[in-house]
């Protein structure tokens, strides 16, 4: 064939055409992606003034090439002539912005830098004034790439992009060190080049670094368009939600933790498929509320499970996720944690954690709590909160997909229910106020409750502007409306703006402003914005302990929430501790069948089940189950709840006859009460289970059966929790040797997976996994290999290994090949197993 | 993607289709009936609908309705022979030829080689526009001394052209600037029109890049 040269600059390999017309392909890519956006135009100059051009002279310096311009500064490439002849990069004060103020700051730049005298950081090479008296500084020039490219283009392995962004680390903990926060790290701000043949990491533009000891409120940093200085996508949640203000080292940390992600995975979290629709407030959304998916993840998120990836890292996808999974994956998320008391305190300390992966030690990083993951997608309204804590229950108990299916239901439905309810409330307190029912403007019924919403806010803006106290009323009102429809971003403001007045009109210590703290503490909280509601709630604690009393109920009241805040957070032991002072002031001031009181106590003991500790959790259970009897009736939704929970904590504690008696009369009074109601599937798939588990097949199916039509009326054939309930059903029927029923639910089950549900989603390894027990039940073992390994490739990846479909994955794999006589590889699988004992006390899944 | 939009963009993609087809084995004959065909089908079936609900890369996307198309052909045994009206996107059979020929490594995937064509078609509709432009401006001789530092190599050269041309070194330091920034502005905008949105471009850009490295 032909022969073939290479570019003598990026050393491809160049085909004859090339050669006929003397340009590399590859090097003209380069030039595309090298050089700066023009989006950030070059400012441009005051009429009067002279804008510098490539050509000028600064100082000693001829200006070649405009690189790029921050918040203050504009960065040239330059090059010094004498005493000798270098290229530097020269960042020159903006025109138009030398005011004392930003000459302050940029010095404060100069000077920053010129404490830091670090490998990996560009240090200040000369300093001095323009003949018009603009300052500007010089660094050295670094024909580098940002790290992510350079690192795709030289295909590097994982363990090479780590090495490379230790460098960056060691660089950011020396400007911690020199007490400066870097504040904008990005791929673009973290440049390789080669280095007597290595690649060395240089970290630049400590444009809008701020150093760490100025205590003195710093206004937000602003560009002249009001935006917040700073990379969205690179922001970490308390850059925004403190308006840059509240930054410390553990903000470059979650920066670092953002840039390891991208160097790992080849995207960010946030990118998922949608990308192109995510704007700026889209992703300060994410970033703030969402649970980021870890890196093994989103890798099988990717357009073909991450090959593309997986080629740029020499490996295959499969072997990457392998990879990622376990330390890298925490590494990541402990960085990003939300919660900045949880992240690394310091760069150093998640090098530490690298090098330690590197070495195959142990590291810091673990995977997060049960608790505290759970608390991250259960979103609770005021009322809801025993409900939602009875149906974690219920999820934590089967360790399967039926609680959080309910979760969503409810949702789905409360909201439904709650907008047509809160639509009537408020155009009848609004019709009474203002009178809205303007016979030109109003379109009968059809208005929907969000337009009086919206123009309710507005007039209570307008209208009532001397009356502050009847004001802040009515905001509160519409706030909690607001959140009540899942509009949290409309209600926020106006909980705010409620707390704002009331705190200046009546003062701290009153009882509507310890409210006001509340409502917006539950606001943070339906977020999942965990520390926020936490510091709301324990803030409105301690005002009403001090103004209103202990025993006062806004007192009970707060206690109350932040303690479900710490449940919600993992923190068991402090959150036992605030139910127990609770239910005991609840008791001696409300009494023991008031309905608050019997709401703490099924609280604690959902928090005494979660936390394994069943046999305690019983009396709690018992004491709530009869109380709500008296107290609100035997056929009270929350009465029904409480036997349901009561039924699960029994069937834990082993005591199965009893857990049997409640399970049936949970299901029956719901049919009855509350037919495809959420939590009546619960109650009989919690029965089918029961009777599963004591190898009562033949009766347990019915229930079976009936949980997958609900599902399926309710939610329809494709949705994920009807699959995962066709994939249990199908299991039952392999069981009980019928294997054309099994085959006539789980082929259909696996299909509508395959084709409805994302790559990679758990449903579809679980349906999977379920089609493999059946094939090797009926001998056709290649098969089931294939379907089984498939399984646990995507539960692996999607859950982890901690999880029941994962383990279950590995039995049904260690016994294919026992079926197939392969002891080894039946070992291999087995072994992956914990031993039975160690799971004892523990509820766990029933076996097939 | 009007249809308009989506035509120009087959015309300027052809090539990648190609060589993917012949590297998978087909035949000259083959390989540009396929071509041909796929395009018909492309461009007059709801292949389009899909196109636009994909919200990813052009380029991937083509690759998959590519080997759609050609499963589905094979399927039919191509029993009957496409026939009538007149191919969206004519093809020149000599040229795709050499051009598969001039492909350097023998040992890629049919995959890799239709990434590594299609950087190379991009680099050269990049090239085109710019050259069209300054050719309209009426500075096309200029242009053809200066392209050679396109990529930025060759810097020692400035002396000696800045002296042929009677101009300062500095002038065609500036002139070069400009050109390599009119010409980054060409590509990134020829990426865009086929990746769903502009935050891809640069993950569109140092994809293609890596690919060229090998």
């Amino acid at each position: 064939m032909h022969s073939s040269t290479r570019c003598p600059r990026c050393s491809s390999t160049r085909s004859p055409e090339d050669l006929d017309r003397g340009l590399c392909p590859r090097c003209l890519l380069g030039v595309a992606l090298s050089l700066p956006l023009r989006k950030s135009a070059q400012p441009r100059a005051k009429v009067g003034e002279t804008q510098e051009a490539p050509g000028d002279r600064v100082g000693p310096f001829v200006l070649l090439e405009f690189l790029g311009q921050g918040g203050m500064g504009v960065v040239y490439l330059a090059e010094q002539t004498e005493p000798i002849q270098r290229r530097v990069a020269l960042k020159l004060i903006k025109l138009g912005m030398d005011t004392r103020e930003v000459i302050a700051r940029f010095e404060g730049e100069r000077r920053a830098l010129a404490l830091m005298n670090h490998p990996h950081i560009a240090s200040v090479h000369d300093a001095g004034i323009t003949r018009e008296g603009r300052p500007y500084f010089v660094m050295p020039y670094v024909a580098g790439v940002p790290i992510t490219a350079f690192c795709d283009s030289q295909r590097m392995r994982l363990s090479g992009r780590l090495r490379l962004f230790m460098q960056a680390c060691s660089a950011i903990q020396h400007a911690h060190e020199k007490g400066i926060i870097h504040r904008d790290i990005k791929p673009s701000n973290v440049l390789v080049s080669e280095v007597d043949g290595k690649p060395s990491v240089t970290v630049i533009d400590f444009g809008i670094a701020k150093a760490t000891d100025r205590h003195r409120a710093e206004p937000a940093l602003l560009t002249s368009e009001g935006v917040l200085v700073g990379t969205p996508e690179y922001m970490s949640p308390e850059q925004i939600a403190s308006g840059g203000r509240d930054v410390d080292t553990r903000t470059d940390v979650y920066a670092l933790g953002l840039l390891l992600y991208e160097i790992l995975v080849g995207v960010l979290p946030f990118d998922s498929g949608d990308r192109g629709r995510a704007d700026v407030d889209e992703i300060r959304r994410r970033i703030v509320s969402q649970e980021l998916p870890r890196p093994s993840t989103q890798l099988s998120l990717l357009p073909e499970n991450g090959t593309e990836s997986a080629r740029n890292r020499r490996t295959d996808p499969a072997s990457l996720r392998r990879a990622l999974r376990g330390d890298l994956d925490w590494i990541v998320m402990k960085a990003l944690e939300k919660d900045r008391a949880r992240r690394y305190p310091s760069a150093h300390e998640l090098a530490t954690d690298l090098e330690r992966h590197l070495r195959h030690e142990p590291v810091t990083a673990g995977p997060p709590g049960t608790g505290y993951r759970l608390a991250k997608f259960i979103r609770r309204h005021r009322a809801g909160v025993a409900f939602a804590i009875s149906l974690m229950l219920l999820f934590v108990a089967f360790a399967t997909v039926m609680g959080l299916q309910a979760r969503r239901i409810v949702r789905e439905r409360d909201r439904a229910n709650r907008e047509a309810e809160a639509a009537r409330q408020v155009s009848q307190f609004l019709i009474g106020l203002f009178k809205v029912s303007d016979p030109g403007e109003a379109r009968g019924n059809t208005i929907a409750a969000r337009e009086i919403l919206d123009r309710g806010a507005e007039k209570i803006d307008r209208e009532l502007k001397n009356q502050p106290e009847v004001q802040a009323r009515l905001m509160s009102t519409m706030g909690i409306v607001y959140e009540n429809l899942g509009l949290f971003a409309q209600a926020e403001p106006l909980l705010k703006e409620s707390l704002r007045t009331r705190r200046l009109v009546l003062g701290d210590d009153q009882e509507d402003t310890v409210q006001s703290m509340m409502e917006l503490g539950e606001l943070q909280f339906a977020q999942g914005r965990l520390p926020e509601a936490e510091s709301s709630f324990r803030e409105a604690r301690e005002i009403s302990r001090r103004a209103l009393g202990e025993d006062h109920p806004s007192t009970l009241g707060a206690t109350s929430d932040l303690a479900v805040v710490y449940q919600f957070q993992g923190r068991q032991a402090e959150a036992e501790r605030l139910y127990r002072e609770a239910l005991e002031k609840k008791v001696r001031i409300l009494g023991l069948e008031h309905p608050d009181t019997l709401e703490t106590v099924n609280n604690i003991a959902s928090l005494l089940y979660a936390q394994g500790r069943a046999d305690e959790s019983v009396p709690f259970a018992r004491q709530a189950l009869e109380g709500r009897r008296r107290a609100l009736g035997p056929e009270h939704p929350d009465t029904l709840d409480t036997m349901i929970n009561l039924g699960a904590i029994l069937q834990s504690t082993g005591n199965l006859a009893e857990a049997e008696t409640f399970a049936r009369e949970s299901v029956e009074l719901g049919r009855r009460i509350r037919p495809d109601h959420p939590s009546t599937l619960v109650s009989i798939n919690n029965l089918g289970r029961l009777l599963r588990k004591q190898g009562r097949l033949v009766e347990a199916e019915p229930y079976f059966r009936e949980s997958v039509e609900a599902l399926r009326r309710m939610l329809g054939d494709r949705h994920s929790d009807t699959l995962t309930a066709m994939g249990n059903l199908g299991n039952l029927y392999t069981s009980l040797k019928r294997f054309v029923e099994a085959g006539a639910i789980l082929t259909p089950a696996v299909q509508a997976a395959r084709q409805s549900l994302p790559p990679g989603h758990t449903v579809i390894g679980f349906t999977l996994m379920q089609q493999g027990r059946l094939f090797t039940a009926t001998a056709q073992y290649r098969d089931a290999e294939k379907a089984l390994l498939e399984a646990e490739a995507i539960l692996m990846a999607a859950v982890g290994a901690e999880h029941s479909f994962t383990k279950q994955t590995w039995e049904s794999l260690a016994e294919l090949y026992e079926a197939l006589n392969n002891p080894e590889k039946a070992i291999l699988w087995r072994s992956k197993l914990p031993p039975p004992d160690k799971t004892a006390g523990i509820p766990s899944p029933p076996p097939g | 993607m009007a249809l308009e939009a989506l035509t120009a963009l087959c015309r300027t993609y052809w090539q990648p289709i190609y060589v993917y087809l012949r590297r998978r084995g087909s035949d000259r004959e083959e390989a540009l009936d396929l071509t041909q065909g796929f395009f018909t089908k492309l461009l007059e079936k709801n292949y389009l609908a899909d196109a636009r609900r994909e919200r990813g890369r052009f380029r991937t996307f083509l690759l998959t309705a590519l080997n759609h198309y050609v499963s589905n052909e094979w399927d039919r045994e191509r029993a009957q022979k496409r026939g009538g009206g007149t191919p969206p996107v004519s093809i020149d059979a000599p040229q795709a030829e050499t051009m598969y020929h001039h492909e350097p490594s023998h040992d890629d995937t049919p995959e890799r080689l239709f990434d590594r064509r299609w950087a190379r078609n991009l680099v050269d509709a990049g090239l085109k526009r710019l050259r069209e432009e300054t050719a309209r401006r009426e500075e096309a001789e200029r242009y053809e001394r200066l392209l050679p530092f396109l990529s930025g190599e060759g810097e020692k050269g400035y002396r000696d052209l800045a002296a042929e041309l009677g101009v300062g070194e500095s002038a065609i330091r500036v002139a070069v600037h400009r050109m390599r920034r009119r010409f980054r502005a060409i590509l990134r905008d020829e990426v865009a029109r086929t990746v769903g949105d502009r935050s891809s471009v640069d993950d569109e850009l140092r994809h293609l890049f890596a690919v060229l490295g090998t």
